[in-house]
């Protein structure tokens, strides 16, 4: 028998090492005459068998990764207990085996993955809080952008003001989600019992100022009103929006103190007058 | 020059950002995993900033995966590169071990089959890789579990070849020709004694954990006594060479990675002055030969 060109010999060891049972199981899921090539792939000697050898690949593969997803979902860890989260991520890992070349997007489809798991069932909101922990991963290295002087908005004329429209920093994200999911952290964070949960429709802002990542949950006027300004809609039209909740005067007041608001946090990085 | 004698340095792990910044420690040099700052913003790059403009910083990578057998992966090393552009590392270097196959990576450093195939596939990607960075980088040879069949030369006739043949340097893991020659039961001075000494322009040091049927190249422990006197070996082989000691799980405090890397300097500095005595005694004792 020949041996396997480099390809096919990577091919074969990636099988074993990335068999959730190990490299015997692995094996002996081979088709006939791919496990004759397999089983002849490695040197094993008396004090470490072929097969060993491997497991110590497969070992590295499955923990390493582990490791990093249980410091990236540290809540969802938490929350799901030692065993629970062990037998997510081998299942995770059949689903979704890292593409990319970076550790730090191996979790990339985590909260897709954990929507509807049965694994979790126990806890309906571990797909929402994997979301926001994702989030948070993926505002703390965002792109930089410098937070916008609140006194170039002073200078801009009062005629302006409904034709402007807000640039937002790359970092931030908005969560919709069915449970309160950053009240859900705050309360893994602090140890405290998760038996009173209940599903609530919920929208979260996650963002970055300066280095630190922060999160929090908005009422109905901000969603709508950041969701707008993130579609680069006019000011004009995002007051519309709030004053059609609340009436005029109010609406008018709350627009702009939800801009300074957004200053204050650094989420407004630029407007445009046109 | 290409490869300066940067001195005895130390590998940022992110737990020591804080205290490297706070308090400036008299390292000199930092060795940085490339991928980690492979990001868009925030603070991983800003870190690296403060960092790159008090200390001489490499840029260690773990994904180039020379040895895959899929295609170059084209965004990575664009991204590499403007990340040299960026920071100006003294060089680059990655790993002689391939990470994936089938477009997945298994973010572990996995062995190759010691063959001329290889050896081919090796040199043609790091021909083309060096040509996208605009220079020649050092690979590294990897601490090894298992060994193939296929395989038609040992690992350090491998290693010579590739780097060769492609012109690249070496990184030369200390601890990991310790490990790789217990697991395999080869002799660890014969690997030394046979990477060709001028293409050695960075030695490796790391703490490694005796799971008895085989080490295991943990990076947890301090350096075993072995590998220092292995690393002594080296160095009179090699002489003044860039060395950098890695620690990345169990991690303690910095003064005491730091004090590791004062050993490596103690030593090679102690074995750099028995030479210059050996030297002066030579000397005087031909000078007296000749008077007599």
């Amino acid at each position: 028998m020949s041996a396997p060109t480099l390809a096919h010999t990577q091919q074969l060891l990636w099988k074993l090492i990335t068999a959730p049972e190990g490299a015997a199981a692995g094996l002996a899921r081979l088709a006939p005459p791919e496990r004759a090539v397999a089983e002849r792939l490695v040197r094993g000697d008396q004090r470490l068998s072929a097969l060993a050898r491997v497991d110590v690949y497969a070992d590295m593969y499955f923990y390493r990764i582990r490791d990093c997803l249980a410091e990236d979902f540290s809540a969802v860890r938490a929350v799901l207990g030692e065993a629970a989260f062990h037998n997510l991520v081998t299942d995770y890992l059949i689903a979704y085996p890292p593409s990319h070349f970076s550790l730090r997007y191996a979790g990339q489809h985590l909260p897709g993955f954990l929507d509807g798991y049965p694994g979790a069932r126990q806890w309906p909101f571990a797909s929402a809080l994997a979301a926001l922990e994702w989030s948070i991963l993926d505002a703390f290295d965002a792109p930089d952008a410098e937070p916008l002087d609140a006194s170039m908005l002073r200078e801009v004329p009062e005629a302006h003001w409904p034709q402007l429209r807000f640039r937002l920093t790359p970092s931030l994200r908005i969560l919709q989600t069915s449970w309160p999911v950053d009240a859900i952290l705050q309360r893994v964070q602090g140890g405290e019992p998760l038996d009173d949960i209940a599903s609530q429709p919920t929208a979260t802002r996650v963002w970055r100022q300066e280095l630190r990542v922060f999160h929090r949950a908005m009422d109905a006027i901000e969603t709508a009103s950041l969701t707008a300004v993130a579609r680069e809609l006019p000011f004009e039209t995002v007051c519309e929006e709030i004053v059609a909740c609340v009436g005029a005067v109010p609406g008018i007041e709350r627009a702009y103190a939800l801009i300074a608001n957004w200053l204050d946090d650094a989420l407004l990085t630029g407007f445009s007058a046109t | 020059m290409e490869f300066p004698f940067l001195g005895y340095g130390v590998g940022l792990r992110t737990v020591h950002y804080g205290a490297v910044l706070d308090t400036l420690p008299a390292v000199d040099w930092f060795e940085v995993i490339s991928e980690n700052f492979m990001v868009r913003g925030g603070r991983p790059l800003h870190t690296l900033e403060q960092i790159r403009c008090r200390y001489p910083i490499v840029l260690h990578g773990v994904s180039l995966s020379i040895g895959s057998a899929d295609p170059l992966r084209v965004e990575y090393l664009q991204q590499l590169a403007d990340l040299a552009r960026r920071f100006e590392p003294a060089w680059i270097s990655d790993h002689l071990c391939w990470t994936g196959i089938g477009g997945h990576n298994a973010h572990d450093l996995l062995p190759l089959p010691y063959t001329e195939e290889a050896v081919c596939h090796v040199v043609e990607r790091l021909r083309r890789v060096q040509d996208v960075l605009g220079r020649r980088i050092l690979l590294e040879n990897v601490s090894t579990y298992l060994e193939y069949a296929a395989s038609s030369m040992p690992e350090w006739e491998f290693l010579s070849a590739v780097v060769e043949q492609a012109d690249c340097g070496i990184l030369l893991d200390i601890n990991n020709i310790f490990v790789s020659a217990f697991n395999h039961g080869f002799s660890a001075t014969r690997y030394i004694d046979a990477v060709p000494a001028a293409r050695v322009h960075q030695l490796h040091l790391a703490g490694h954990s005796d799971r008895g049927s085989f080490l295991h190249d943990t990076h947890d422990h301090p350096v075993a006594d072995p590998v220092w006197e292995l690393y002594d070996y080296a160095v009179r082989r090699f002489g003044g060479v860039s060395t950098l000691v890695e620690w990345d799980d169990h991690i303690p405090a910095f003064s005491v990675l730091h004090a590791q890397a004062l050993q490596a300097k103690a030593r090679a500095e102690a074995i750099r002055d028995e030479r210059s005595d050996i030297g002066a005694h030579t000397a005087a004792a031909v000078e007296t030969h000749h008077r007599a």
